[in-house]
């Protein structure tokens, strides 16, 4: 079973834009016409720098925001239009954590209370301890008294974890968790999730402008750009073999240890106003009359891979 | 200044549409351009007096007299040029007293908000001492050692309202200085100075306008207020707040004395209020300067 | 060759708080060391005490001897005339470290006219001219636009053109690229190396990126807690290292190879 359909999700938000005769609304579509799938135990990365849209989709995904068009299906059930009310029973299924280990916390509360105040919530007395919680996020018994401003970032991080995890949610919204961290502390709760993945089951939307993290936890990954997915696959295979112009660039400006990077990816900055056609043509070096005019769709190009660029019609590709 | 340069070209017209800007902005160029002109536009003297002509209802009402446009006080005299001569004094007073505060809590601001060390300790304590002296008595104590008059007028207000200027200014020049584009500008080895005038002063400036804006308002209120209780102006000189205390008098038999007046003042302050509002709004926090 | 500069038993500490403990390196002429250390390891410190730009509350102790001179012995009058001048600075955030209030061309002239005596019409000139070096297509239009009208790599080319407008001996570039998006990344830090070689400028690379510090650093000296742990060749990164903390930061750095983590 699918965890999570995702069909034609689009958002958008009003930005008034100033001309001389009064105001006109214009429309931002913070995410465009998107649809993807999450299999059962999967992780899957969502990549893009800010402005992609990323975050608003996770937000989308657990519902903190309504969807202008489209549809979402979690679990065969169509999350789309619920309110509150219908929403709160598949809240625990569905558990979005945060960038910031520092806002996510109440700081006046211990962490086992922070803990416990979500099994009390849902009434989960008796499946998940709050020690069980902890453990599972590689804390011992004694963080349960802690406060907050007692933890370091990476703790901080590993208690919302515990936080979403007592509930043992079929799937895990991670929005940048380990932006703020520093690389160790990073690779720990990288690792931690690969493990949560194995013994909890649950499958995760792991959301980072990092393309090397994503590269670390993903098995599958959606690359986009200015609220479109441009490419979607196999994460390994996307990073051998990346086919949208702008994966290509990603991926040739990750900066490796081994001292063979060399950026080459160059691009002027033009006037992107009048976005008719594919939203990456002002900047990609292979930009051709087409580009200009119509908007490339997401199309299927091999077994687990799909690209959104005209490049791969023009090649006889599909 | 390069930030008045974009104020004024780009965002005039995008301060036109706030509709607070809008309307504050009209009453106070009518009181701006009555308060210039009034010798020159008012139809009558206003001291002239006229026992015959006394306690007049507007010129609308049956009763009235065509060229006293608005009625007269209790003394014959033109309401309506007192008015108008009214705002002249309470544009003197607003200009005058706001320029005062604002020079003085500039520097002050400036001073203790980027040298700071003893400076700026020793002008807080100043402040907060200052500042513990309820304002009202200040002012009319300072106006019984001076006596009255419309210059003894603004120096009172001055001398109780320059705190609030020199506290808000210093607060904003700590915030600024603590950006990174000052940091820039040191690096780039300018003297303290050219921080002062060209990093700091720019990036303050516009809530220096707002808070101008508000000053003015409270220098309206006050000098009407002083007035009112006869420790403001001379009596030879036409005031909202003597012809408010005046009109109070004959409030049963002519209420327009009063009424004019009243409405006139809180018109006035009110658009200054909502100038410095409207002009609050439309400052872009990110920016420190005029969306 | 005389080193460019040498630092010594540097000390940063704010009341009793140890910021930088004992730090002592040296920078050669025309090299690019890199300065790589977690959030908190002292490393914007260090590079702060440099230009002699640390809060008023910090005591700092030590020597920094930049062309036989101890910076920190220097009067404040003096050290302005190095600043810009000599040594220069570029920030994290580029749109934030560029002065809202002022057209580009006037952040750019200012500098020019205050080191090198230049007038109006001179830098203004010179001032399109750097525009042009540092990839900014259009310089007579961006150069009289206020930086929010431009983005975060812009702004950086701009502070770049900047930092190198007096042809510095030294450029302290703290963070660079952090609040940039990869692909401008990757464009500005060719551009530092480009910069770097014309004019044969020492940059002071300070980041937490150890992979971003490989590939433009020649040496990168690792920062932990305050303290200076080791210094390596960028070359021989994996093999040089010896210090434990190194090691574990190689190890966990995230890498587009297949899933793997290095070790």
């Amino acid at each position: 079973m699918k965890i999570l359909r995702v069909i034609n999700l689009t958002k958008k938000f009003t930005e008034p834009k100033r001309t001389f005769f009064g105001r006109e609304k214009r429309f931002l579509k913070a995410v465009d016409n998107v649809s993807f799938e999450v299999d059962d135990k999967e992780i899957l990365g969502v990549v893009g720098e800010s402005g992609s849209g990323k975050t608003t989709l996770a937000k989308l995904v657990v519902r903190l925001y309504e969807p202008d068009d489209g549809r979402i299906e979690f679990m065969d059930v169509d999350i789309t239009h619920l309110n509150q009310k219908q929403l709160r029973p598949l809240r625990k299924h569905i558990q979005i954590i945060f960038q910031n280990p520092y806002l996510s916390l109440n700081p006046r509360r211990k962490v086992k209370d922070v803990i416990e105040d979500i099994i009390k919530l849902h009434r989960l007395d008796g499946t998940v301890s709050v020690d069980e919680a902890l453990e599972a996020v590689g804390l011992t018994k004694n963080y349960g008294n802690r406060y907050p401003h007692q933890l370091s970032g990476g703790e901080r991080q590993r208690v919302a974890i515990a936080r979403a995890l007592v509930l043992k949610p079929k799937l895990i919204v991670a929005d940048e968790i380990t932006s703020s961290l520093d690389v160790m502390n990073q690779m720990g709760i990288l690792r931690l999730l690969r493990n949560i993945r194995e013994s909890w089951e649950t499958s995760m939307i792991f959301v980072s402008h990092d393309l090397a993290v994503v590269n670390h936890i993903s098995d599958r990954v959606l690359v986009m750009y200015e609220g479109k997915v441009v490419e979607t696959g196999i994460t390994s295979e996307i990073i051998n073999n990346p086919h949208h112009p702008y994966t290509q660039a990603l991926v040739d400006s990750v900066p490796d240890i081994s001292g063979n990077w060399s950026p080459k990816y160059n691009y002027e900055e033009k006037d992107s106003s009048s976005i008719k056609g594919c939203r990456f043509a002002h900047r990609c070096p292979f930009a051709f009359e087409k580009c200009y005019t119509s908007e490339p769709l997401l199309t299927q190009l091999a077994a687990e891979r799909k690209v959104a660029c005209h490049l791969y019609e023009k090649n006889g590709y599909f | 200044m390069t930030v008045m340069e974009k104020t004024l070209k780009d965002s005039l017209l995008n301060s036109l549409r706030s509709k607070k800007i809008l309307v504050s902005l009209v009453i106070i160029t009518v009181f701006v351009f009555t308060g210039l002109t009034a010798p020159y536009i008012a139809p009558h003297d206003p001291n002239k007096q006229s026992l015959r002509d006394a306690n007049l209802p507007p010129a609308w009402v049956e009763g009235g007299n065509p060229s006293y446009l608005l009625g007269t006080d209790s003394l014959g005299r033109d309401i309506f040029s007192r008015l108008l001569h009214g705002a002249s004094v309470a544009l003197y007073v607003a200009a005058t007293a706001t320029f005062l505060t604002g020079v003085v809590g500039t520097i002050l601001g400036i001073a203790a908000g980027y040298i700071r060390g003893k400076i700026d300790e020793l002008l807080m304590r100043v402040v907060d001492i200052w500042m513990s002296f309820p304002p009202v008595i200040l002012a009319i104590a300072l106006i019984s050692l001076l006596g009255t008059g419309i210059n003894n007028v603004i120096l009172a207000i001055a001398v109780v309202d320059w705190t609030r200027f020199t506290r808000v200014v210093r607060s904003e020049v700590l915030a600024v200085r603590e950006k990174d584009f000052v940091a820039s500008a040191r690096a780039a080895g300018f003297s303290t100075n050219y921080i002062i005038w060209r990093e700091i002063f720019p990036n303050i400036l516009p809530t220096m306008i707002v808070l101008a804006t508000l000053e003015m308002g409270i220098a309206v209120s006050v000098e009407v207020l002083l007035s009112f209780v006869g420790l403001g102006v001379k009596p030879t000189t036409p005031s909202w707040g003597t012809m408010i205390s005046d009109g109070l008098s004959y409030l049963r038999t002519t209420p327009t004395a009063l009424m004019f007046p009243l409405l006139t003042t809180m018109v006035v302050v009110l658009s200054l209020n909502l100038l410095g509002d409207g002009i609050r709004e439309k400052i872009d926090p990110k920016l420190e300067v005029f969306r | 060759m005389a080193k460019l500069l040498k630092v010594q038993d540097l000390k940063i500490s704010f009341q009793k708080n140890e910021v930088v403990k004992n730090v002592s390196f040296e920078v050669e002429r025309g090299e690019i060391l890199g300065l790589v250390g977690q959030s908190g390891a002292g490393k914007s410190m260090t590079g702060r005490a440099i230009i002699r730009l640390l809060p008023s509350s910090a005591s700092v102790s030590g020597r920094i001897i930049f062309k036989d001179h101890d910076l920190l012995t220097l009067k404040e009058k003096e050290m302005r005339k190095i600043r810009g001048k000599e040594i220069t600075m570029i920030q994290q955030d580029p749109v934030a470290s560029l002065n809202p209030a002022f057209k580009i061309r006037d952040q750019i002239t200012d500098i020019m006219k205050l080191h090198l005596k230049l007038d109006n019409k001179e830098a203004v000139n010179r001032a399109k001219n750097l525009l042009n070096e540092v990839g900014i297509p259009n310089p007579e239009k961006v150069i009289l636009k206020y930086p929010h009208q431009l983005s975060g790599g812009l702004c950086q080319r701009v502070a770049i053109a900047i930092a190198f407008a007096c042809n510095p001996s030294l450029v302290i570039a703290d963070e660079p690229t952090t609040a940039l998006d990869v692909i401008t990344q990757g464009m500005v830090v060719n551009l530092m190396k480009k910069m770097q070689k014309q004019f044969n400028t020492s940059i002071i690379f300070i980041t937490h990126n150890l992979a971003l510090a490989a590939n433009i650093c020649s040496r990168i000296a690792v920062m932990n807690d305050g303290q200076l742990l080791e210094t390596i060749t960028s070359k021989n990164i994996l093999t040089e290292s010896s210090h434990p903390y190194t090691r574990i930061l190689l190890s966990s750095l995230p890498t587009l190879r297949r899933g793997s983590e290095t070790t």
